[in-house]
């Protein structure tokens, strides 16, 4: 294996385990109200968003100068929500729900998001502050 | 076209060279995988009928979770996968346009 390959399948798994945890919370929150369709598309798009995510924080932490300052944890909680409530609600127009139905599914899978990085723990890891080496010559 | 500025070209097709061949073999492997899924299904309905457990009370239960988690982890391997070759494009872009020493 190349070096440092074994942290990026660590990482890779990691990330594959935060995605299927919250595709199954989002199941869990939606299907019971809105039906197994919506359970679905919902769980498919807050698996996308936090999968996405764990992927922006996973290439920003191995760039050694950051030169914008880091995103704290509401900004991203607010854009993992934001974009699982707009995937969810733009798949369930195409596919011809209602949108009363497509709102509250959307809103559920925004709910789902914020909910999936916060109670599966994943804030304390991705979006907690860094940790600076300080070199003593 | 000059001279100095064939490395860079070159620099540039092998990176997308190697930029493709990684997103090939990603979608092979989730192939791949979708295949080992599908024999796996297959396997374990017929094990399950050979061993008579479709007999067992919570076989239908068992069932349904097991299909589920399939399920789940298959939304999970694609989003993994479309997110990671999604980023790795945009940073070949972006590295492609930025100037280079």
């Amino acid at each position: 294996m190349l070096p440092g390959s074994r942290n990026q399948l660590w990482l890779t798994l990691k990330q594959l385990r935060w995605g299927m945890a919250s595709a199954a919370l989002t199941v869990i929150v939606v299907a019971p109200l809105l039906g197994d369709e919506l359970g679905l598309i919902a769980a498919c798009h807050v698996a996308l968003a936090t999968v996405a995510a764990f992927e922006l924080d996973h290439r920003r932490r191995l760039r050694k100068k950051l030169r914008v300052s880091d995103l704290g944890l509401l900004p991203a909680l607010a854009a993992t929500a934001g974009a699982s409530a707009l995937l969810t609600f733009g798949s369930s127009a195409l596919l011809h729900a209602a949108p009363a139905l497509a709102g509250a599914g959307a809103g559920l899978a925004a709910a789902a998001s914020v909910i999936s990085t916060l109670v599966l723990r994943q804030a304390a890891v991705l979006f907690g502050p860094r940790h600076r080496l300080i070199e003593i010559s | 076209m000059t001279s100095d500025r064939l490395p860079s070209l070159n620099r540039s097709w092998h990176a997308g060279l190697g930029l493709g061949v990684v997103v090939i073999s990603r979608i092979v492997f989730v192939a791949v995988v979708a295949i080992a899924e599908l024999l796996l299904l297959w396997l374990m309905e017929h094990v399950a009928i050979w061993i008579g457990l479709t007999q067992v009370d919570i076989y239908p239960a068992a069932h349904f979770v097991a299909a589920w988690l399939l399920v789940l982890f298959d939304i999970a391997l694609l989003a993994t996968v479309a997110v990671k070759c999604v980023h790795d494009v945009v940073d070949h872009m972006l590295s492609a346009r930025s100037p280079r020493d």
